[in-house]
């Protein structure tokens, strides 16, 4: 990863404004399914947007739509971000 | 014929169903308004008949339409996703109108991706057509069409023309089905070699299993979501050798990491790489999204970190004292003005009572002139017109309620509050979309107990019902407007804003307590889409604005009516069936039922006066349906009152005049009798609704069971400790009601803070699985 210009990163590592690229996700089960079916799929853009008052859950902007998720479901979209230098 | 409205939450399918079948179901922008299939008749039939050339024959079938809740795919995820589900696959629909959201396409495509793999015709209906023209973008039609292979319509839901068009091109494409050109299914074309190998074998083994919908089932089989053939166990057996046969052959394409073929993963994927890499850019000429930009500046307040829940407390008090506020904006209060300004709903009310007042008066007038007998007078001004109109005053301020909650659903907000609410409700076993059947429950617990369907946990449809009666209904509203305009008039905004406060608070000490009893070990998801704001429409308002008021006029001439009548001849008769004397009423069977049951309210405050069996009565009426607790009271107080009291305030025998010269509450208990009501066992409808959702008796029992303790108990705190303050005036009674409310605030804080911790932590049993494979992949 040193020598790469893409980091690796959780969604739920982001700050408000950051956006970057979905690499996979680490869920199995209904919530994996939930999440691919509503975008969430490998390569797409995220933006996130905000964080919810009290600090979770928080607001993604990802194909051109509103999307709301908790912390621990953004724990489970491992991303790709280009590094800030 | 039956044609299905299939499409993603919030797409327009209920908006388009009532424009083609003239219904009014209710619509709302937010996701997961309508939760059960809905039928109706294609109202028009002519332009079809002269589509098909056909004049003189129109054509003898009937269209059927079907309005389904909303789906982001066909693997459902909730319970009433299931329903749109089961219907499209099993049901066969002959036709499938899919909705797609212009203005969303990338997602709403998805689904239609799916759509096409099912062995039903499908027509595209592109919906919100009108904002794409309004914001300046560009969807070329005929191309999408190319693309998916099946026709598309560009509509705008709220347009009967568009309709009609759409209903022509559906009748036409059922004929020429498949159309030409028709190149469905997108997925099973596109899979990469080895896969689509395998992808062919299962279809081959579906195929000669004889079962319906083949690709559908295929691919469904390919992602371990074949709930329709679990009963073929021979199949499935067959397809996991075929698919480990595959995942161990050395043909898996370089890259893919996992041992296990992710075809889930892989199958998403190549459908939204469909519509990116080849729908859209042929598609979208031009793309402008204003009004996701101009969503944004209104979330800047409304979902700001600071001002975000002061700005959703804001909201509510400003609907309360629009509707119940004596002294309108405080101009009295604060010395702008001498004489105060009534509020809107307030104005309103006193239009309506002199309107009754004068309306029974001419009545009762006519009635002697016309020589009736005494008793006819009594059971019509008496019973009827008394106990009715006390139900009637208060409709504008019910139906200035239903307005408020109306624009609320319409313009977006709602998922907002979802989302501002997830957080703190979570301490209490809910998800934030509990809070959208919980705040329709401010409006009428029936829709709202259905509303739980959105709710992807069973532990938490359960619980999130429970609380639903809670949030005080639009009848009830009736009960809280005659308290506080007899005992509380001028702080009547504060008083019904700390009832309504007070359902909430004792909602959610209530959630705790289940939460650490009954419904342990309660997790849930939550994922949802936050929809563009949108102005109110007109249209949907008053549709459902008239809704309500007919719903409200039929309750008030059906059940309230003779339920009155009942009242009144079980109030003027003893169990010997004997007509009592005037004022003796006491001694009638109803009198007598209400007093040998007072002890049971008795420490509660309200029923300790002989004569207090009436407000009993009328909480027992309230279980038949809300709006009778004030219909009952003044069937029961009113008569009596023009009889034996001479100090009757000119002119005025409405029931609040009648409350307040009889003395029937003091503040205490005119609090206690509101909070018992407000939390005890609602409607019989409702309740109805609760047993049809919970779906077992124990259940039920169980739920009616805690109703009645909660409501009990509470009110009997209240009444006790309030009891203390020698006299209590309404300052105080507003300020001990929102100090109960903080003390139990700061109970529930520190109670759940001490799980702070938890929400953070890694290697936790919340979040354990997660949390820890995160962080593992993250050392790496
Ligand atoms: N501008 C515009 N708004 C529309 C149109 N069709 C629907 N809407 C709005 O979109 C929102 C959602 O409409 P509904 O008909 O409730 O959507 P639905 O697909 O039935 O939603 P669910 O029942 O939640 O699945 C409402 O606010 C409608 O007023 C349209 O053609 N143009
Ligand atoms: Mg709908």
């Amino acid at each position: 990863m040193l020598f790469s210009d893409k980091m690796a990163k959780l969604l739920n590592q982001f700050k408000a404004g950051e956006r970057g690229k979905v690499e996979k996700l680490t869920v199995a089960g209904p919530l994996r399914r939930r999440l691919l079916d509503m975008g969430i799929t490998p390569g797409t853009e995220i933006i996130f947007k905000k964080v919810a008052p009290l600090g979770d859950p928080v607001e993604l902007t990802i194909r051109g739509y509103k999307l709301a998720i908790r912390r621990a479901e953004a724990e489970a979209v491992l991303m790709k971000t280009e590094d800030e230098r | 014929m039956k044609f299905a409205l299939v499409g993603n939450p919030n797409s327009g399918k209920t908006t388009l169903f009532n424009t083609l079948t003239g219904s009014s179901a209710r619509v709302g922008n937010w996701p997961g308004v309508t939760v059960d299939k809905k039928e109706g008749l294609y109202k028009c039939r002519a332009p079809l008949a002269l589509e098909r050339g056909g004049g003189d024959n129109p054509p003898a079938t009937k269209i059927h339409i079907v309005d389904l809740p909303g789906i982001y795919s066909l693997s459902p995820y909730t319970p009433e996703e299931v329903i749109a589900r089961q219907f499209i696959v099993e049901e066969k629909p002959d036709l499938i109108i899919n909705i797609v959201d212009a203005t969303n396409l990338e997602r709403n495509l998805y689904l239609t991706t799916q759509l096409l793999e099912i062995d039903i015709p499908v027509v595209v209906a592109l919906n919100m057509m009108d904002v794409i023209k309004r914001e300046g973008a560009e969807i070329d039609v005929a191309a999408l069409s190319g693309k998916l292979g099946v026709p598309v319509v560009p509509i705008s839901a709220l347009k009967a023309g568009d309709a009609r068009t759409l209903m022509g091109k559906a009748v036409e494409t059922l004929e020429y089905w498949p159309p030409a050109g028709h190149n469905r299914p997108v997925v099973a074309g596109r899979f990469p070699s080895p896969f689509a190998g395998l992808y062919n074998d299962v279809l081959q083994q579906v195929m000669a299993h004889g079962i319906g919908h083949p690709v559908f089932h295929t691919i469904k089989l390919l992602e371990n979501d074949a709930i329709e053939l679990l009963h073929d166990t021979g199949l499935l057996t067959a397809i996991q050798q075929r698919k480990l046969q595959f995942e161990h052959s050395a043909t898996i394409p370089a890259g893919a990491s996992h041992p296990a073929v992710d075809y889930e993963a892989e199958i998403a994927d190549l459908r939204y790489k469909f519509i990116t890499n080849e729908v859209k850019p042929a598609v979208v000429k031009r793309y402008r999204n204003n009004s996701l930009s101009q969503s944004e500046k209104i979330d800047r307040l409304l979902t700001h970190r600071v001002w975000g829940l002061p700005a959703f407390l804001g909201i509510l008090f400003a609907v309360f004292h629009l509707i119940f506020a004596a002294d309108f904006l405080f101009l009295k209060r604060l010395g702008v003005l001498n004489e105060s300004v009534p509020s809107l709903g307030v104005l309103l009310q006193g239009y309506t009572e002199s309107l009754q007042t004068f309306a029974g008066e001419q009545l009762s007038g006519l009635l002697q002139s016309a020589n009736a007998a005494p008793w006819a007078t009594g059971l019509l001004v008496d019973g009827l017109v008394n106990g009715v109109c006390a139900v009637l005053t208060f409709l504008p301020q019910i139906l200035l309620l239903f307005l408020f909650l109306s624009i609320l659903e319409d313009t977006g907000y709602m998922a907002r509050v979802a989302f501002l609410m997830d957080r703190p409700l979570r301490r209490f076993g809910l998800s934030g979309k509990a809070i959208l059947p919980m705040l329709m429950g401010f409006g009428c617990s029936v829709p709202a107990m259905m509303g739980t369907r959105t709710l992807d946990n069973e532990k938490e449809k359960r619980l999130t019902l429970m609380l639903i009666p809670f949030f005080s209904c639009g009848a009830k509203l009736a009960i809280w407007s005659i308290i506080v305009a007899t005992m509380f008039p001028d702080n009547a905004d504060f008083v019904v804003f700390a009832i309504y406060a007070t359902g909430v608070a004792v909602a959610v000490l209530a959630a705790l307590a289940l939460k650490k009893t009954v419904f342990k070990n309660n997790r849930s998801n939550f994922v949802l889409e936050l929809p563009v704001y949108r102005l109110p429409r007109i249209k949907n308002t008053s549709l459902y604005l008239w809704e309500k008021l007919k719903g409200f006029l039929i309750t008030v001439t059906t059940i309230v009516a003779a339920a009155t009548i009942v009242i009144w001849f079980l109030q003027n008769f003893n169990f010997r069936f004997e007509l009592l004397e005037p004022g003796d009423s006491a001694n009638s069977i109803l009198g007598q039922i209400g007093s040998s049951i007072r002890w049971v309210f008795a420490p509660l405050g309200f029923a300790q006066t002989p004569d207090s069996w009436k407000l009993i009565v009328a909480i027992l009426t309230g279980l038949i349906a809300k709006e009778l607790v004030v219909a009952t009271m003044g069937v029961l107080y009113i008569p009596g009152f023009s009889e034996e009291a001479a100090q009757t305030p000119e002119g005025e025998s409405s029931l609040i005049a009648v409350l307040g010269a009889l003395s029937v509450f003091s503040p205490l208990t005119a609090m206690t009798f509101m909070i018992f009501n407000l939390l005890s066992v609602p409607c019989f409808a409702a309740v109805a609704t609760a047993f049809a959702e919970l779906k077992s008796i124990k259940w039920t029992l169980f739920t009616l069971f805690f109703w009645f303790t909660t409501a009990w108990t509470v009110s009997f705190i209240v009444y006790q400790a309030g009891a203390l303050f020698s006299k209590m005036n309404v300052a105080t009674a507003v300020v001990f009601l929102l100090a109960l409310s903080i003390t139990g605030g700061s109970i529930v804080y520190a109670v759940t803070h001490k799980n702070n911790r938890k929400y953070r932590c890694s290697g936790c049993d919340e979040c354990g699985e997660k949390c820890s494979a995160g962080s593992r992949r993250m050392e790496n």
